[in-house]
């Protein structure tokens, strides 16, 4: 291991926790996207190349980021993985990388569902 | 005696490394990448915690004029999202205090409450997930039998 104090024992203890809450975030929102696929396929379909409609909108942005996610979140926890094998400083800052790719990416998605999924249910409001 | 000696047994430099950083410093490429997330942290835990207070604000007032099961079980999900979502933003005030002033100690609470944010997300999506499959199932019961 490194001499820095600052990847010390309490770090990696801390980061082999979080990599398994990852990983079960990663395998849940995979299933939760397959589930969707399955079956919101046909919608996500005419979506896609019919007449897309709000409902069409949410369910495709609702799949990319699900998918996304958890692609993510896997990859995260690979890196982890390979950093608890081996703690250095590099690969903590790896690790680190990793994090900041995660939300960069996975928070604007996340965000934009969260305020697709407001809108879809504030237009149903309306309509209804 | 003299340590230049060609038959004298070699010695390690015991004193620390000058190349290595200082005991207790955060490496700066890992402060750099924190500091780099931490607004992206704080965004996506504020408008989290802003939406799930909307749609818990929005279905309590549906519910009070027409009681709804489904509706009462979407804002129960809500309402659980809301603490992970407020966790974040208290990951986003650590990364700060760190960037401010870096040690092992402020390090080691940004990972603490990463870790505190990644388990109570963990356990708020497997209690939303079992509370789905609970609605799903007793529905199911229900529209069979009517």
């Amino acid at each position: 291991m490194s001499d820095s104090v600052a990847v010390s024992h309490v770090v990696v203890a801390l980061i082999r926790e979080t990599r398994g809450w990852l990983r079960f975030f990663a395998v849940v929102t995979l299933i939760l996207f397959l589930w969707l696929v399955q079956s919101e396929g046909p919608v996500l379909l005419t979506g896609i190349f019919g007449r897309a409609s709000l409902e069409h909108a949410l369910t495709l942005v609702t799949c990319v980021t699900l998918g996304v996610l958890s692609l993510l979140s896997w990859r995260q926890a690979s890196t982890t993985s390979r950093f608890l094998a081996a703690p250095t400083e590099e690969l903590f800052v790896t690790v680190t990388s990793d994090m900041r790719r995660f939300w960069r990416i996975g928070g604007p998605l996340a965000v934009c569902t969260m305020a697709a999924t407001l809108t879809a249910y504030l237009f149903h409001l309306s309509k209804s | 005696m003299e340590s230049s000696s060609f038959y004298a047994a070699p010695q390690a430099t015991l004193g620390p490394d000058p190349a290595a950083p200082p005991a207790g410093s955060v490496p700066p490429a890992a402060l750099e990448e924190l500091a780099a997330s931490r607004v992206m942290l704080f965004t996506v835990g504020l408008v989290g915690a802003l939406g799930c207070a909307a749609t818990v604000g929005m279905l309590a007032w549906l519910f009070a004029r027409q009681g709804d099961g489904l509706r009462l079980v979407i804002l129960v999900m809500a309402a659980l999202f809301a603490a992970p979502a407020m966790l974040l933003t208290r990951v986003a005030a650590a990364i700060k205090a760190l960037t401010k002033e870096p040690s092992a100690p402020q390090l080691v609470e940004v990972m603490r409450r990463l870790r505190d944010f990644w388990r109570l997300l963990g356990f708020t999506t497997a209690a939303a997930l079992g509370v789905y499959v609970i609605v799903t199932f007793f529905m199911g019961i229900f529209l069979r039998s009517t």
